[in-house]
């Protein structure tokens, strides 16, 4: 039985740990004295977080607590944390907390909790697909120019298409080899975007005449697969199928 | 002069290996010690907004807050302190929509979004500048709006900026020439405080092959751009229309052209003297391709009208910036491609010329001489590592920056020295993880700088005494050249608390006459600060005339 609690935490907690509570009214790093209800953290365990922030294990950490008349110093506790600030030591803000407990059964809840926010995600881009299919790029090239050539921006797209050769239609209806666009440009506003080359295999999730991302001047009429969840492996193909029969 | 480096990522991000490049920086001229930069750096945890980073220590130490809107990470982005109100302004292009904001926020360390002030669909490269006037903050955003084509530079401005939106913004388009479309993506708005205003922009008047043919031209305002016919103060002789072209039909390459890994294209700065509404320089790149890719420094002491020729020309070189202090000394900031045999570098210089000197002088700071090198790691945005700008701002005579460069620990690239925050090692020029162990693959971190007159940074360390003067009388002011017949200082004495002298650590508190600098400098400021207002009267009296 999921744990509703903490599927609602996990949707706005990316940082979750286990510890103790050290002090309250106090910092590991200069804070603006401004802000209330902070306190120092005793990061026993990180059972939730980037890679780049797991040496936190063992370290005190400050925390922005929703309140602080509800905890107690020497207090254990799992909290559920969003990003503050990233300084000398590291400050979180508090989403949600919940009793220190058995931390493998913890750890597999929170890991389930995630798992199933991680598939509401995929269901989301595979709900807004018009298309998605199964396949392998046969060839790829720019796109034909499309229109005027402005704006003239160093956030162009670049826009090039492939060709796939589909081997399986799981969402919509297509016959024979589907040409779509993907953004060749490496820029930040396109760099996230899935880049396509002759050989590749998976999954796509395709949208018609997007209108998610850029500028509309310097968007082409096709199918798109933009966000980096619109392309999966092949070795997803039994989630995705699954889902695709929910969409 | 005292020169710091300052590796800007934060010690807890020791483990961090993106490509944090495009930086902009904004001084707060109320509180020096407060510095906020911005690059494309996504937030670790990816909770869907993105960090700045921010120092209160002068910049010594840096941490990133999660205060943007949009994202992980915001797409261009500059960001500007007014200059007394102590808010935070940004122009930013959304992640994903690209949509142009302007954003503020009262208190930039603490958590919270910025508030948005202006949302438009359809700009390119907010370059922002704030002052604070009459009681309200104005902001000043250089962007290309493509909305209406083909005359695209336009200065978003607004003389109120609160919220709710549209922050009282109104829009300025400063090209009134036929374009080949539309203008290049750098138009770089310049504030003096007596409320002219400065926009140097790319008129793109033809394509070449694998060229634009382009007019480097400075408009102006004269009224805080608070009015209708907003940037029309500054007509050009030869076809009278607004706007000064101080150079027509140079040559640039297209965007995207690579210099070592860096892309060029639309390199633009300017700057006002503090002290001379008048005083005015631009630098920009131009060349046919990344070979002859040269930046030009000019100047007009005549409020645009006319132009010097090159003072400085520094070819296979991006990313100008311009600042000048408050003694008119013009810092000239520039990241030039080099190769010593051992491959591509960037050096990355800081020249600084005396007021009236004019860059026939100068000195030539080499904060940095890193390679060109974009390393082995994830690639955020490989063909812009440095960025398509830096940052150079002045604040009283202190200059401070920020550039982006491969992050590799060596001291060798640091000619001044370098002070890295995150896990290092100098003599294995290695990289670890926050454990210290797990060694981490170089890539592109932002860099921290900061070019002070010694003496001042002396006087900033003596300001840690916290000597206070509690009494400042000026007896006999003359307008016209400042002259000040009497001034008494009362300074607060340290062994007196609540009117009676302490004799516990008296050790710590004695008097010394190099103490009371911090004090003295206060004061200093205080009166270059009336010189400036008078200076500025006088000015608005002048620009009257014209």
């Amino acid at each position: 039985m999921p744990d509703r609690v903490i599927d609602e935490h996990i949707r706005t907690a990316q940082f979750v740990v286990a510890g103790s509570v050290e002090k309250l009214g106090a910092t590991t790093m200069p804070i603006d004295p401004t802000v209330p209800n902070v306190g120092v953290f005793k990061v026993e365990e990180v059972l939730r977080g980037p890679k780049v922030l797991g040496g936190f294990a063992g370290r005190e950490i400050t925390v922005a607590f929703k309140d602080t008349a509800t905890v107690r110093v020497g207090e254990r506790l799992i909290l559920f944390t969003t990003s503050w600030l990233y300084g000398q030591s590291l400050a979180v803000q508090e989403v949600g907390r919940m009793e220190d407990r058995e931390r493998t059964g913890m750890r597999k809840e929170i890991d389930e909790a995630h798992q199933r926010l991680a598939d509401q995600n995929l269901q989301q881009r595979i709900d807004l697909a018009q298309l998605v299919i199964v396949g392998k790029v046969e060839s790829a090239a720019p796109a034909p120019a499309h229109g005027a050539r402005m704006p003239i921006t160093e956030h162009d797209p670049a826009w090039w298409q492939a060709v796939i050769a589909v081997e399986s239609v799981e969402k919509g209806q297509h016959e024979g080899p589907v040409t779509i666009l993907f953004p060749k440009s490496v820029d930040i506003a396109w760099s996230q975007s899935p880049k396509f080359e002759p050989g590749q295999e998976g999954i796509w999730f395709l949208q018609r005449d997007q209108k998610e991302r850029g500028w509309p001047g310097l968007r082409m009429p096709g199918l798109t697969a933009l966000d980096p969840l619109d392309y999966q492996p092949r070795t997803e193909l039994a989630r995705i199928r699954r889902m695709a029969r929910k969409a | 002069m005292l020169v710091k480096v300052v590796n800007m990522m934060p010690h807890s991000l020791s483990g961090e290996d993106n490509m944090d490049s495009e930086p902009s920086i904004a001084v707060n001229p109320a509180n020096p010690k407060q510095i906020a930069v911005s690059a494309f750096t996504p937030d670790p945890m990816l909770s869907g907004s993105g960090p700045i980073y921010v120092s209160t220590d002068g910049g010594d130490t840096w941490a990133l807050n999660v205060i943007l809107p949009g994202g992980n990470l915001t797409n261009d982005i500059t960001l500007r302190f007014a200059s007394h109100s102590n808010i935070l302004y940004a122009g930013i292009l959304r992640a994903f929509t690209l949509d142009l904001n302007v954003l503020r926020k009262i208190n930039f360390t603490t958590p919270g979004l910025m508030t948005l002030l202006l949302n438009k669909p359809f700009d390119d490269q907010p370059y922002i500048e704030a002052a604070t006037h009459g009681g309200t903050d104005r902001v000043y955003v250089g962007d290309n709006d493509f909305t209406s084509p083909p005359n695209t530079a336009t200065v978003d401005t607004s003389v109120n900026a609160v919220p709710p939106p549209p922050g009282n913004f109104a829009f300025a388009r400063v090209e009134p020439r036929a374009t080949l479309g539309q203008d290049g993506p750098s138009i770089r708005p310049a504030i003096h405080h007596s409320g002219t205003i400065y926009a140097a922009y790319f008129g793109w008047r033809s394509f070449g092959i694998g060229t634009v043919t382009s007019d480097v031209v400075v408009a102006r305002d004269d009224n805080w751009a608070a009015g209708p016919g907003r940037f029309q103060n500054l007509l050009d002789p030869g076809d009278t229309l607004p706007g000064v072209r101080i150079v027509q039909g140079v040559t640039i390459p297209a965007l995207g052209t690579l210099l070592g890994h860096q892309r060029i294209g639309s390199s633009l700065t300017a700057a006002v003297d503090p002290r001379h509404s008048r005083i005015v320089y631009v630098a920009w790149a131009d060349g046919h391709s990344a070979a002859d890719y040269t930046i030009h420094v000019r100047r007009s002491t005549d409020s645009g009208a006319t132009w010097s020729g090159d003072l400085r020309s520094v070819v296979q070189a991006t990313n100008p910036q311009l600042a000048i202090n408050s003694h008119g000394e013009v810092g000239f900031f520039y990241q030039k491609l080099h190769n010593p045999g051992s491959g591509n570098r960037w050096q990355t210089h800081l020249e600084i010329s005396d007021s009236d000197d004019a860059f026939s002088s100068f000195k030539d700071i080499i904060l940095a001489d890193i390679p060109d090198d974009n390393g082995t790691g994830p690639t955020l945005n490989p063909s812009n590592p440095l960025g398509d700008y830096a940052g150079l701002v002045a604040v009283g005579k202190t200059f401070y920056g920020v550039f982006c460069g491969n992050n590799t620990p060596d001291l060798a690239n640091f000619p001044h020295g370098v002070v890295y925050q995150r896990n290092h090692n100098f003599t294995t020029h290695q990289l670890f993880d926050l454990t210290g162990i797990n060694p981490v693959i170089p890539s592109y971190d932002p860099f921290f700088f900061k070019v002070a007159h010694r003496h001042e940074e002396e006087e900033e360390r003596e300001e840690g005494h916290d000597l206070e003067y509690t009494l400042l009388e000026v007896e006999g002011l003359k307008y016209e050249k400042l002259e000040i017949k009497e001034l008494r200082l009362g300074l607060a004495d340290p062994r007196r608390e609540g009117g009676k002298e302490k004799h516990e650590h008296h050790e710590h508190h004695e008097h010394h006459p190099k103490k009371h600098i911090g004090a003295i400098r206060r004061l200093g400021e205080e009166i270059e600060q009336l010189g400036r207002r008078l200076a500025s009267a006088s000015d608005d009296k002048d620009d009257d005339k014209d």
